[in-house]
C-alpha cells in the first residue's frame, strides 16, 4: 500500500514536472546595438506627426487669444518677436474695435517643415505655411524649445517675400541640422549678416553694406514710408531718426543641404520724430494711433517697432548676395517725450 | 567496391584451407556452412538489437513531438514583470517593448494607489533630456520569461528646468511635446505599445514622486517556436533507419552484390560475346549499386538454385566463359577468348592465383589483354596488311609506267 501510494506520488511529481517545464525557447535578449540611448544615431527630433500636433496646439492658443483679443495664456505656446508683434496687434485691435491684423493671420496647412536632427537644447523647428486664404503670402514660422522640460512655442514669424525662393533642405525623415549663429563658411556669419542688414535697413543705400545685401520688400517699403515721414516732417521744420539694433540671442539658424544658412533674427527698431518749433508730433498711421491712444501729443515722438527678418546667407564660393526673403514689422510702442 | 575486395579475400582464406580451387563458384559453395553462422548472427544483431533500438528512438522522438506539440507548447503570452523602488521614473530600454513581439502592453502600478502615473512613449534622447539630472530606473531587458531586469541609475547633467530663465515654461510631464503617445491613470496605468525591434522608442514611467511601483510588459506571441517539427523529423529518420537494418542491412553484404554478379554472367552467356565486346566491358562495367531491389531479389532465388548443385552451366572446364564484371579477372576472360587460338594454355586455374605464379601470368596477361582489346584479330589485320601491300604496288607500278 504503502509502495503503491509512493510509486503514484512519485508518477504525478514526475508528470507535473514535465508538464510544467514546458519548453518556452530561449529567453530573448535585448541586442547590444539598441542599448545605447539613441543619441548615437541621429534621428530627427520630431516625426511629422508630432510636429503638425505641435503647430495645431500653438495655432490653437494664437487663435484663441486673438479671437477673444487677449493675450492671457498665449505666452504658454508664444513667444520672442511672436509674442510681442501678436500682443501688440491685439492691442490695436481692441483699441480700435476691429478684426486683428490680416498680417497676423497663420494658415493651418504647411508646404514644408524643417525639422533637425540636433540633441540637446534649445531646440528649433521651421515650418512654411501655405498661402493664406486672402491669398497673402506664405508665412515662415520659427518654433523653439527652451528647454527639454518645456514645450515648443510659436518664437517669430515672417511673411515671406512675393516670388522669393527658400533653399532646399532635408527632408523631415531625415532631418535638417541646427546651425549656429556664427557658422563660417558664409558670405558672413549669420550674425554678422543680421547687423549688415540691420544697418542697410537704417541707411538704405548709403549703408557701406548695401553691396553685400539684395534689395527687397521690406527695404522698399521702409524706404518709402520714411522718405514720405522725412519730407513732412522737413515741412514742418522736424527731424526724424531710425535706429535699428539686432537683439543678443534672438537669432535661430537653419542649414541647409546647398550650404547656405537660413536666418530668422529679431531686429528692433526705433523711429525718433522731432517736430519743428512750436508743433507736435503726430503718430504717423493708423496703428501708431491706435496705440497712442489718447495720449498727450508733444515735440517729440518715440515709436518702437519688433521686426522679424528671415535672411538667407549663401555659402562663400556660392558668389550670391544674402538674400531677405520674409520679414514681419510691426509697431509695438508709442511714446510721447 | 569493397564486395569486389572482399571476394579475392575469401578465395585466399579457402586457399589457405588447402581445399582444391576449380572457380570462384566452387570455392563459395565449400565455405557456406562457416559464412552462413556468421550472416545468421550478423541478422540476428541487426534485427535484434539494433532495429529495436532505432525504433524504440523513433517511438521517443515522435513522444516528445507530440508532447511538444501539445501540452509543452510554448506559452502565446507572455508576462514578464519588475519592481523598482525609491525612483521617480522608470525607463525602458530601447528594445525592450517589442522583445518578444511587436506589440505590447506596458502596465504600472504604483504602490501608492492615488498618485497620477503616466507612461509615456518618446526617443532616447528626448528621454534622456527629461530625466537630465534624476534617479530613474531602467528596465534592462528580460532575466527569465517571466522577469524582467532592471538596474537603477543616475541621469547625467543637470535638470533643464531649474537652469532655464523661464522655469515657468516647465510643463507637466504628461503635456511634453515630445511624447509620441502618453497615458495616465490613478494609480495604475496600462499602454498598449507596437514599436519595431529596430525602433529606438522607449518607453517613460513617471511615478508621480519617488516612489514604489510594479512595472508589467506583456505579449502576445505572433510566431511561436515551434519545437515538434524537429522532432518529429528526427523520429521519421529513424524509423527509416530502423526498417532498413531489419532488412537491407541483416543481409550479407555479399547477397546484395553477389545477385549481380549473376545478372551479368547470364547476360553473357545469352549474347556469346566476341572479343570486342568483351574488351570493352571494363568501361562499360555496370556497378552493383545501381541494380534495383527488385533484380536482386529476382536473382536471389536464381542464386538458391546456383548454389545448391547446378554448378556445371558456369564450370564446364574447358569453356570458363564467365564474364564476372563484379569480380572480374581480365586474365581469365582473355584466355577464354585466346582459348580456340592458344590450346596450349588449357588451365585457367592458373589465372586465379596470380600470386603463386607471377612469372608465368606476368607476360601472359599482356597478349591476352592486346587479344581482348583489338577489335581485329590478327589474321584480319595480317590480311589487311597483305591487301595494302598489293594495292599499294599496283599504284606505285602505274605512277612508274
Amino acid at each position: 500500500m504503502n509502495r503503491t501510494m509512493k510509486t503514484i506520488a512519485a508518477a504525478l511529481a514526475l508528470a507535473a514536472s514535465l508538464s510544467l517545464a514546458g519548453c518556452e525557447g530561449q529567453v530573448p535578449q535585448v541586442s547590444s546595438g539598441t542599448t545605447t540611448s539613441g543619441t548615437a544615431t541621429a534621428t530627427p527630433d520630431l516625426t511629422e506627426a508630432q510636429e503638425q500636433a505641435i503647430r495645431k496646439s500653438i495655432l490653437d492658443a494664437y487663435h484663441a487669444a486673438g479671437d477673444e483679443k487677449k493675450t492671457d495664456g498665449l505666452d504658454a505656446r508664444v513667444t520672442g518677436p511672436a509674442y510681442d508683434i501678436y500682443s501688440s496687434r491685439i492691442a490695436i485691435a481692441k483699441a480700435s474695435n476691429s478684426a486683428v491684423d490680416k498680417y497676423a493671420t497663420i494658415p493651418d496647412e504647411i508646404a514644408q517643415t524643417v525639422i533637425p536632427t540636433d540633441s540637446g537644447w534649445p531646440r528649433t523647428v521651421f515650418s512654411i505655411t501655405t498661402t493664406t486664404e486672402d491669398q497673402q503670402s506664405k508665412r515662415l514660422l520659427v518654433m523653439t524649445q527652451e528647454s527639454a522640460q518645456s514645450n515648443y512655442k510659436l518664437w517669430g514669424m515672417a511673411r515671406l517675400f512675393q516670388g522669393t525662393t527658400l533653399p532646399s533642405f532635408a527632408v523631415p525623415k531625415i532631418g535638417a541640422s541646427m546651425g549656429s549663429a556664427t557658422d563660417s563658411g558664409l558670405v558672413a556669419t549669420p550674425v554678422d549678416a543680421v547687423k549688415q542688414y540691420a544697418d542697410v535697413l537704417a541707411n538704405g543705400t548709403s549703408s557701406k553694406y548695401a553691396a553685400n545685401i539684395a534689395d527687397d520688400e521690406l527695404r522698399q517699403n521702409l524706404a518709402t514710408t520714411t522718405k514720405q515721414v522725412a519730407d513732412g516732417m522737413a515741412r514742418n521744420n522736424g527731424t526724424q531718426k531710425q535706429t535699428f539694433t539686432p537683439v543678443d540671442g534672438a537669432i535661430y539658424v537653419m542649414r541647409s543641404v546647398d550650404g547656405g544658412d537660413l536666418v530668422v533674427a529679431q531686429i528692433n527698431s526705433e523711429w525718433t520724430r522731432q517736430a519743428g518749433e512750436g508743433r507736435e508730433s503726430q503718430p504717423a498711421s493708423d496703428d501708431e494711433r491706435a496705440l497712442f491712444g489718447n495720449g498727450k501729443s508733444t515735440s517729440t515722438m518715440k515709436v518702437s517697432y519688433v521686426n522679424t527678418i528671415a535672411l538667407y546667407v549663401p555659402s562663400k564660393d556660392s558668389g550670391k548676395q544674402i538674400t531677405a526673403v520674409g520679414a514681419d514689422r510691426q509697431v509695438v510702442k508709442v511714446e510721447a517725450i | 567496391m569493397t564486395a569486389n575486395e572482399q571476394e579475392p579475400q575469401l578465395n585466399g582464406a579457402d586457399e589457405n584451407d588447402g581445399k582444391p580451387v576449380e572457380s570462384g563458384r566452387k570455392d563459395k559453395a565449400a565455405g557456406k556452412p562457416a559464412r552462413s553462422k556468421s550472416e545468421a548472427r550478423r541478422a540476428w544483431i541487426m534485427r535484434g538489437l539494433i532495429t529495436p533500438i532505432l525504433g524504440l528512438l523513433a517511438v521517443t522522438c515522435i513522444a516528445l513531438g507530440l508532447l511538444n506539440a501539445t501540452i509543452w507548447k510554448p506559452s502565446r503570452e507572455i508576462t514578464a514583470a519588475t519592481s523598482v523602488s525609491g525612483v521617480q521614473y522608470v525607463t525602458t530600454d530601447p528594445g525592450v517593448l517589442s522583445l518578444v513581439d511587436s506589440q505590447a502592453e506596458l502596465t504600472v502600478f504604483s504602490a501608492s494607489s492615488g498618485d497620477n502615473v503616466c507612461v509615456a512613449l518618446g526617443s532616447g534622447k528626448d528621454i534622456n533630456g527629461w530625466l537630465a539630472g534624476s534617479a530613474y530606473a531602467r528596465v534592462t531587458g528580460m532575466s527569465s520569461w517571466t522577469q524582467l531586469s532592471s538596474e537603477q541609475v543616475k541621469a547625467s547633467g543637470t535638470s533643464d528646468a531649474s537652469g532655464s530663465s523661464d522655469e515657468s515654461s516647465a510643463v507637466a510631464f504628461k503635456d511634453s511635446d515630445m511624447w509620441t503617445k502618453v497615458s495616465c491613470g490613478n494609480g495604475t496605468v496600462t499602454m498598449k505599445t507596437d514599436v519595431s525591434s529596430s525602433s529606438p522608442t522607449m518607453a517613460v514611467i513617471d511615478l508621480g514622486k519617488s516612489g514604489k511601483a510594479d512595472v508589467s510588459l506583456h505579449w502576445v506571441r505572433q510566431t511561436l517556436p515551434d519545437f515538434a517539427v524537429p522532432f518529429y523529423f528526427a523520429g521519421g529518420l529513424l524509423a527509416v533507419m530502423a526498417a532498413l537494418t531489419a532488412s537491407l542491412f541483416a543481409m550479407p553484404p555479399h547477397k546484395r552484390r553477389k545477385r549481380t554478379v549473376a545478372g551479368t554472367a547470364v547476360q553473357a552467356e545469352e549474347v556469346k560475346v566476341s572479343e570486342a565486346i568483351a574488351g570493352s566491358w571494363s568501361a562499360i562495367r555496370p556497378k552493383p549499386a545501381s541494380e534495383t531491389r527488385r533484380s536482386r531479389r529476382r536473382h536471389a532465388s536464381h542464386r538458391i538454385t546456383d548454389t545448391g548443385t547446378i554448378l556445371p552451366v558456369e564450370t564446364t572446364g574447358s569453356q570458363p566463359t564467365i564474364v564476372d564484371p563484379a569480380s572480374r579477372n581480365l586474365v581469365a576472360e582473355a584466355a577464354d577468348a585466346a582459348g580456340a587460338d592458344d590450346a596450349a594454355t588449357n588451365e585457367p586455374v592458373s589465372h586465379e592465383q596470380p600470386a603463386t605464379e607471377p612469372d608465368k601470368a606476368q607476360p601472359e596477361q599482356q597478349t591476352f589483354d592486346e587479344a581482348a582489346t583489338s577489335v581485329i584479330t590478327p589474321a584480319e589485320l595480317q590480311a589487311y596488311f597483305a591487301r595494302l601491300a598489293q594495292e599499294s604496288g599496283t599504284t606505285n607500278d602505274e605512277e612508274a609506267k
